[in-house]
């Protein structure tokens, strides 16, 4: 009963958006104590029954295993304090009430489709989320919104049905709808692996893989603070919750998809630092820092396919670090929402949160960020020899990539100036973010005890040094480009839109289109092309001319001698 | 003569006598016409719901009469007809009350009621008919049946509209009449038995049987609206709303589809119909009318003529799964004819109700149309989603078990078909939706059209597509349980397959 009662409450809740009242408590009892079934079945109440219920969808079943488990104590974190958070920040909003259901709906996709055991039903969560998403994408109806939304909602169907034809694919395969037979077929059958390259491409859209990442830098900016922090917390991971449930990973099967992966992943990895940094919204950059994270994971995640580590090392290392990136960037964009809140001494106040954050998410010593790095580098330490070496460099590097991404973050946050409607209840939305930072800080460390044990102490401290230098890498080219530009003050950082490609697939959309409205169209909206009369035509007038003459032609005297010779032909031929 | 024997008559003419006594009423008498319809159509209900429960328990249900040597009258219950009988007796009932509420204080009621319960036994005749004569018979009887239900408001266009569609029904007819006697003098009469009477004909007349199959096909295939013999479906929807969504949602076109599930199931039998190799036209016309009804659909403004062509795509559906052969994919064909009814039923009730209380006919003006009309415009969002086969709606669980059964046949394009369809229809269907839920309505204009409806449509034309609109989710959402559309489906398929 429980399963059905996490998944389902907000949805059941639905219905009070409307008539309740609008007070910040109301939407904090709402939004967050929604999330209290799914914190408390993740935190390890009753969960040891699976559900059964054969005559749900095409028969439902649900359950959790640890990484899962670990994957919805995030999302039950970072929905519990985005709903307290919107509390705060949705003070004078008229569209609460859509936010409020929108938000609902989607909460109970992701809860549900990390419960989910057979396809069916994960899927019909994950559509719920995906959808019901494009309501916090466009909430603000602005013209950035409204566009942010149109792409989100091209690409995410785009993913949807990529993932459908997998399901399908996977499910046939299988012979069976439950996810566990799927992706043991899909290694043990032959053709399984396009049908794993389906669903790669089809959760890669969330994931925000090259080159389906574009919705994310126009999505996140535009949507009110506390759903970005979600849709990036939170939502990102669905998509590697689906990776995980086709992978090979718990098959020990060889993934042919495993070198795509990890050049994917790196190239996300850098790529988007370098892009983020010649942004000027804040939260772009974050949306930037999210597709470098989420591409670090895609790599280490294509790693694993390839070396000969353990299942039970590599499932918690990922699941660790995604707690990590989820809760950390969770308190970011929580922040960013806040800073033209506040002035004076409470922006400064944030400022410290925000650059704590920020080293935490870069993996800063001592902080859950490091031990996050630990876990995957560690895991890193099963590949080839020549790997090892290599992977511990990549992952340092991209630490420094990170802290120069967020300083930047950090700089432009500092010089956001204060909205000209400052709002006063920030009580609500500092709680939030104080809660998540301290999670960020000290959460990791408590789910390395658990699921980790022999590499918690490891991590936490020899693992100190290690974590420094990057860190202080990134300091330093921090500081390079602030004296740098200090210097030459006649000289910008050059400025790439935000979506960076997205601006091209935009230029060819409006091209067709301008050459549709002035030659295409034309072909269908032609009187003449009426292909739905054109048997009618054929026939009723075609017949009848024939008809006509015919007629008129069997009427003249010298044919219908010929006529009847030629009956008379037949007539004779037949009777032989 | 036997209860049993004598209820599949019951059932048929439990509209038709309604039907006949109400041409001689008096076009004032709304009470007594009322009471008749719903009487009549609660009747078929539960005797279909009486029937459904005997037929669980192995009861048989058979009406014969023989008019001469060889021809026979006969109705009977199978799981199919069953199943067919069941959703035209049920949206005839949410029907019935829709078109009470949408022509009260019109005129030519009388003709418009009296038509609509024939037209329904008509339906309902096709789906108990046990042999391959009575289906014909109630197969043309409809088509005679809807005319003037298409004419009904007696404009040019109408009339027009009227004159194309006779036109295509009759010489559809006609083709299949022509392949009903070919197959007569071939094999004798033709009962519904899977292909047993054709089967021993394999080996002489593989040739006959061929061309025989095509014949009828073609005859089908004018209601079933597969391209290029669906040009009267669009113009057609002139009628109004009450009849077009009986036209599109159980009448005209399920006769078509239904009549073509028959034909591969239980006249030649899915092995017959696999060894003559004649299903691969069927499978790649239904295919190109889905994508052509889809790509069409993008194009229209008018909101009717829009789900008119979404019909016609979502109909090949059926075709496609009836042609593709494996369990799998006949249960996906078989219930599909039952979702599309649902949920197509919706979306046109909802068009109805736009039209109805705001005068609007065009997709480009129903900007913020979701504030006038929540209620509506949340049936036909779900009557939309499930369109493009999102789960938990009905359309999801048909799209799965057609796109399975495809790969299981070892076809995947046709998956890539209904996954291209799906996207088209999000085209089609998502900028309605936004435009309702999150646009701006126009300054003036509908606003203040009619004040004295402040709120929604009147409770006769908003209760029957809730009440679609729910059973759309619910057959989606509960498909596995054992009362489902899909369960019954799929015990219609365990007959065609096993029990030949």
């Amino acid at each position: 009963m429980n399963w059905i009662i996490l998944s389902l409450l907000p949805l059941l809740l639905l219905p009070c958006v409307r008539f309740c009242p609008r007070s910040a408590r109301v939407t904090a009892l709402l939004c967050g104590g929604a999330t209290l079934p799914a914190l408390a079945v993740a935190l390890g109440w009753n969960v040891e029954v699976d559900l059964y219920f054969s005559d749900g969808l095409l028969g439902v079943s649900l359950g959790l295993d640890a990484p899962r488990r670990m994957l919805l104590l995030l999302a039950g974190t970072l929905w519990c304090a985005g709903g307290v958070a919107a509390a705060g920040y949705f003070r004078e909003d008229p569209r609460l009430p859509g936010f409020r259901g929108f938000f609902l709906a989607a909460m109970s996709g992701n809860f549900g489709l990390i419960i989910a055991q057979d396809a069916a039903s994960f899927y019909s969560f994950f559509a719920l989320m995906t959808f019901a998403s494009y309501g916090l994408v466009i909430h603000t109806r602005s013209k950035a919104a409204l566009r942010a939304g149109r792409i989100y909602l091209i690409l995410a169907i785009f993913g949807e049905l990529l993932l459908i034809a997998a399901i399908y694919a996977g499910v046939q395969l299988a012979g069976s709808i439950q996810l566990a037979a799927i992706s043991q077929a899909l290694w043990t059958e032959r053709g399984g692996g396009w049908i794993y390259g389906l669903a790669l491409a089809g959760f890669g859209v969330k994931v925000g893989v090259i080159p389906l990442y574009l919705w994310l830098p126009l999505a996140h900016p535009v949507a009110p603070a506390p759903a970005s922090a979600i849709l990036s917390g939170s939502m990102l991971k669905a998509g590697l919750l689906g990776w995980l449930h086709f992978s090979p990973l718990t098959h020990g099967g060889a993934g042919e998809w495993a070198g795509v992966l990890v050049i994917l992943g790196l190239a996300a990895a850098f790529g988007a630092v370098a892009v983020g940094l010649c942004q000027t919204d804040p939260k772009t950059n974050l949306a930037y820092s999210s597709i470098s994270q989420m591409g670090l994971l895609t790599a280490f995640f294509g790693f694993g396919h390839a070396s000969g580590a353990p299942i039970a090392w590599i499932l918690p290392a990922i699941a660790i670090f995604a707690w990590h990136h989820g809760v950390t960037k969770g308190a970011l964009f929580l922040g960013a929402g806040l800073v033209p809140q506040t002035r004076g001494r409470t922006r400064w106040i944030l400022l410290a949160c925000l650059a704590f954050a920020a080293l935490v998410l870069a993996g800063a010593p001592f902080t859950g960020g490091a031990a996050a790095k630990g876990a995957l580098k560690e895991a890193g330490t099963y590949l080839p020899e020549a790997w090892t070496g290599v992977v511990g460099t990549l992952l340092s590097l991209s630490s420094a990539g990170t802290l120069l991404l967020l300083g930047r973050f950090w700089l432009l946050c500092r010089a956001t100036p204060t909205g000209s409607r400052v709002r006063s209840d920030l009580g609500w939305q500092f709680a939030a973010l104080g809660a998540l930072l301290v999670l960020a800080l000290g959460g990791s460390f408590l789910l390395f005890r658990r699921f980790l044990p022999e590499m918690a102490l490891k991590s936490g401290l020899t693992g100190a040094f290690s974590a420094a230098w990057p860190v202080g890498l990134g300091l330093l080219l921090l500081c390079l480009g602030m004296i740098y530009f200090k210097r030459n003050a006649d000289r910008r950082a050059p400025n790439l839109p935000p979506g960076d490609l997205i601006v091209f697939g935009e230029w060819a959309a409006r091209a067709f289109g301008n050459w549709w409205r002035s030659r295409g169209a034309g072909i269908f909206t032609r009187k003449k092309f009426d292909p739905e009369n054109f048997v009618y035509r054929l026939i009723a007038t075609g017949s009848g001319r024939l008809a006509d003459e015919g007629e008129a032609e069997l009427g003249r005297w010298n044919r219908v001698g010929v006529a009847f010779f030629v009956l008379l032909f037949i007539f004779i031929w037949g009777l032989q | 003569m036997t209860w049993n024997e004598w209820i599949p008559l019951i059932i048929v003419c439990s509209s038709l006598v309604p039907g006949i006594i109400i041409f001689f009423l008096h076009e004032e008498a709304h009470r007594t016409r009322t009471i008749l319809n719903l009487a009549g159509a609660l009747l078929k209900l539960v005797l279909v719901g009486l029937v459904y429960l005997g037929f669980r328990t192995g009861e048989v249900y058979k009406f014969q009469f023989q008019i001469m040597v060889d021809l026979e009258f006969m109705l009977r219950v199978d799981a199919l007809a069953l199943l067919f009988a069941g959703l035209s007796s049920a949206l005839w009932l949410v029907t019935t009350i829709y078109a009470i509420g949408y022509f009260e204080g019109s005129s030519n009621r009388r003709r418009f009621f009296g038509f609509f319960s024939v037209c329904v036994t008509a339906s309902t005749g096709i789906a108990l008919s046990g042999n391959l004569v009575t289906f014909f018979v109630f197969y043309e009887f409809l088509t005679l049946a809807t005319y003037p239900l298409v004419v009904h408001s007696g404009t040019l266009k109408a009339v027009e509209a009227g004159r194309n569609y006779l036109f295509y029904t009759i010489g559809g007819g006609t083709v299949l009449f022509i392949g009903v006697v070919g197959l007569t003098v071939l094999a004798g009469p033709i009962d519904f038995s899977q292909g047993a009477q054709l089967s021993g004909l394999l080996e002489n007349s593989a040739f006959e049987l061929k061309l025989l199959f095509y014949v009828m096909l073609v005859g089908l295939a004018v209601k079933a609206a597969i391209f290029p013999l669906h040009g009267w479906l669009p113009i057609a929807m002139v009628a109004p709303a009450p009849v077009s969504a009986l036209l599109h949602a159980v009448a005209v076109v399920k006769a078509g589809a239904f009549g073509i599930i028959r034909l591969v199931y239980d006249v030649y039998g899915i092995n017959l119909a696999v060894e003559l190799n004649v299903l691969w036209p069927l499978a790649i016309l239904g295919a190109f009318t889905i994508i052509y009804g889809s790509v069409r659909a993008i194009f229209q403004d008018d909101l009717k003529k829009r789900l008119a062509f979404s019909t016609v795509s979502q109909l090949s559906y059926i075709a496609l799964g009836a042609a593709v052969p494996g369990m799998i994919s006949s249960t996906g064909a078989i219930v599909h004819l039952v979702h599309q009814g649902l949920m197509k039923i919706t979306l046109f009730f909802c068009a109805g109700n736009i039209a109805e209380t705001t005068g609007l006919h065009k997709v480009s003006e129903l900007n913020g149309i979701g504030r006038r009309l929540p209620l509506t415009m949340g049936a036909f969002t779900v009557g939309a989603l499930g369109m493009i086969g999102l789960p938990p709606i009905a359309g999801f669980v048909s799209k799965w078990y057609l796109s399975v059964g495809a790969l299981d046949a070892g076809q995947p394009w046709i998956v890539a078909v209904l996954l291209g369809s799906s996207a088209l229809n999000a085209i089609y269907f998502l900028p309605i939706i936004h435009a309702a839920w999150f646009k701006q309505p126009p300054a003036e204009g509908w606003r203040d059209l009619r004040p004295k409806r402040r709120f929604e449509a009147p409770w006769m034309l908003l209760f029957p597509p809730l009440v679609t609109a729910l059973f759309s989710i619910t057959s989606g959402l509960f498909a596995a349980m054992s009362w489902s559309p899909l369960s019954l489906a799929r015990v219609i398929v365990e007959r065609v397959y096993f029990l030949q």
